[in-house]
């Protein structure tokens, strides 16, 4: 079970929050052809290592954040809030 | 009119009639008796100024997981949103002084105090009950009056409130309540 430290209330179980998917999956301009569309819509990333993805505290305060976590250790490597810049990690 | 309509309210849920259960040797759980609850939602661009509203004499509390004030008590529940709990005042009453405080902001100020019931678990097993149930920390510092704190437990999203230092409140939907206070009959058997 990951413990996830929310940007407001502290460290809480997983079980509290819900996934969100990637983070910082920019919506192209709607004049794009419909392969860039469609890899707007279904394609996510997949690495094995660092991965920044979205997670609400539903059962807490019901905010919605970014997490960076390693995908090969589980480790929660940053929290951070929606619309603060994502961080520098080495890879 | 609102106290009353909590009253009928409870008498049409069968499973919490019963006031006191008694749950773990040496504690209860109590249904709390109606009482007037808001919830109180600000707009983003306004929660910058959430510091500076105050409902009755009481400022707004800021910080994560703090509550403020006796009556109205008002409960830290996201950086956007508080519950606000009055034995005294009627719902509607304190949904108006909640609108009151926040002046020309536009608010949401919601009386639910027919949608949720408040529990006091209370006894000596309090927190090795609430461990069965919750990931929460439970240490003296962080279950502490004038503390709060939303999360998962028994599976539902409950408002957890210390009011003593065996004495919790606990504030959950009325739909799921009476599920509620069989876990815990569950739980104090599992001890």
């Amino acid at each position: 079970m990951l413990k996830i430290t929310c940007p407001w209330c502290g460290p809480r179980d997983e079980p509290e929050f819900t996934y969100g998917g990637q983070s910082h999956v920019a919506r192209p301009s709607f004049d794009v052809d419909d392969a860039t569309w469609a890899r707007y819509l279904f394609v996510r990333d997949n690495p094995k290592g660092i991965h920044f993805e979205r997670w609400c505290h539903t059962y807490g305060c019901a905010q919605w954040f970014n997490v960076a976590r390693d995908t090969v250790s589980h480790e929660v490597l940053a929290v951070y809030r929606m619309g603060e810049p994502k961080p520098e990690l080495g890879a | 009119m609102a106290e009353a309509a909590t009253a009928v309210a409870l008498a049409a849920t069968p499973a919490l009639a019963t006031g006191e259960t008694p749950v773990a040797e040496g504690t209860v759980l109590r249904v709390l008796p109606p009482r007037a609850l808001v919830r109180l939602q600000l707009p983003r661009r306004a929660i910058a100024a959430a510091g500076t509203l105050r409902i009755g004499d009481t400022p707004l509390p800021t910080t994560p997981g703090r509550c403020a004030g006796d009556d109205p008590a008002l409960l830290w529940l996201a950086p956007d949103g508080w519950l606000l709990i009055s034995d005294h005042h009627d719902g509607a009453a304190l949904a108006g002084e909640a609108r009151r405080a926040c002046g020309e902001r536009t608010v949401a100020a919601v009386d639910v105090s027919d949608a949720l019931v408040g529990f006091e678990l209370a006894g000596a097993r309090v927190r090795e009950l609430l461990s069965r149930g919750t990931g929460l920390e439970l240490s003296d510092e962080t279950l502490a009056p004038g503390r709060c704190a939303r999360t998962r437990l028994a599976q539902l999203a409950v408002i957890v409130r210390p009011r003593a230092a065996e004495r919790v409140e606990l504030i959950v939907d009325r739909g799921p309540a009476a599920w509620l206070r069989d876990w815990f009959v569950d739980a104090g058997g599992l001890l």
